[in-house]
């Protein structure tokens, strides 16, 4: 029976390791693409503004769909929309995509401008549907099942062992609660613009502030 | 059809809709509820011998 519960316990390790792991990865690529168009925002708000007055407009609308990207994405008050729900539903690159395109250049210094324009605006659409259909591949259910049906096999076997006395009660307490915390753990860290443990905005806040400048 | 926009759209994984806590607070009475009915069940069981400390 010891040989069977290392057996489970083993794998349930393994697992665990596994999707804590791949759940902090997924979590840290959501949070270098959030930087990532963060950078691409200075450096259009920059570009815009060395194109000349006429890419005054561009800048307007980038500095407020910008902000209103963030406020949707991290509300400060609950709005019952997700934050990966809103970055879905904003149309403010393709509002800013259509502006850009409707720029004349004049000289060749603004042909070349307007050319790296399009090609931010469009790294800007690609990385927002990468980050889109990313998240929306979540975690297996049935790896969730099975992992939960190991752990309570292990408990079960830690039971059958263990005396019945309060400090056993006690300490098989504390470490269900520690699996039980790996799961939310695995299942928040998959989710990084949703529920409580979500992506920092602060490099979001921090392109803002550096708009218009 | 399977694949209609519709369908996509109101079709969404169980794990994402139901709040992570809720499912973490179900794993651990699961968990938790195993081992005492392992607690439990080690009275029942014809296992004299080999699990220490039964009768």
């Amino acid at each position: 029976m010891k040989l069977g519960a290392g057996l489970i316990a083993t794998l349930a390790a393994l697992v665990l390791g596994l999707l804590v792991g791949s759940a902090k990865s997924s979590f840290d690529s959501v949070n270098a693409g959030i930087t990532q168009a963060a950078v691409r925002v200075i450096l259009m708000d920059r570009t815009l503004a060395r194109y000349g007055p006429e890419a005054h407009d561009a800048r307007e609308q980038l500095r407020r769909g910008f902000a209103a990207s963030i406020e949707a994405a991290w509300p400060d008050q609950k709005t019952g929309v997700s934050g990966l729900t809103a970055i879905e539903r904003s149309n403010a690159i393709e509002t800013l995509q259509e502006t850009i395109e409707k720029l004349r250049p004049a000289s060749e210094l603004q042909r070349s401008l307007h050319a790296r324009l399009r090609e931010l605006a469009d790294d800007m659409a690609h990385a927002r549907w990468l980050v889109v259909e990313q998240q929306r591949i979540g975690l297996p259910t049935i790896l969730l099942v099975v992992l939960v049906l190991w752990l309570a096999i292990l408990y079960g076997t830690f039971g059958l062992f263990a005396p019945r006395n309060a400090t056993v009660i006690v300490v098989l307490l504390v470490c269900a609660l520690s699996a039980a915390a790996s799961l939310f753990l695995i299942l928040e860290l998959n989710r990084p613009l949703e529920g409580m443990i979500k992506a920092s905005r602060a490099p979001m806040v921090n392109a803002l502030e550096q708009l218009g400048r | 059809m399977r694949y209609s926009p519709q369908h996509v759209r109101t079709t969404r994984d169980p794990v994402s809709i139901v709040s992570s806590l809720v499912i973490a607070l179900l794993s651990f009475v699961v968990i938790f509820g195993s081992a005492l009915f392992g607690m439990f069940v080690r009275h029942f069981l014809p296992t004299s011998g080999t699990i220490p400390g039964t009768p």
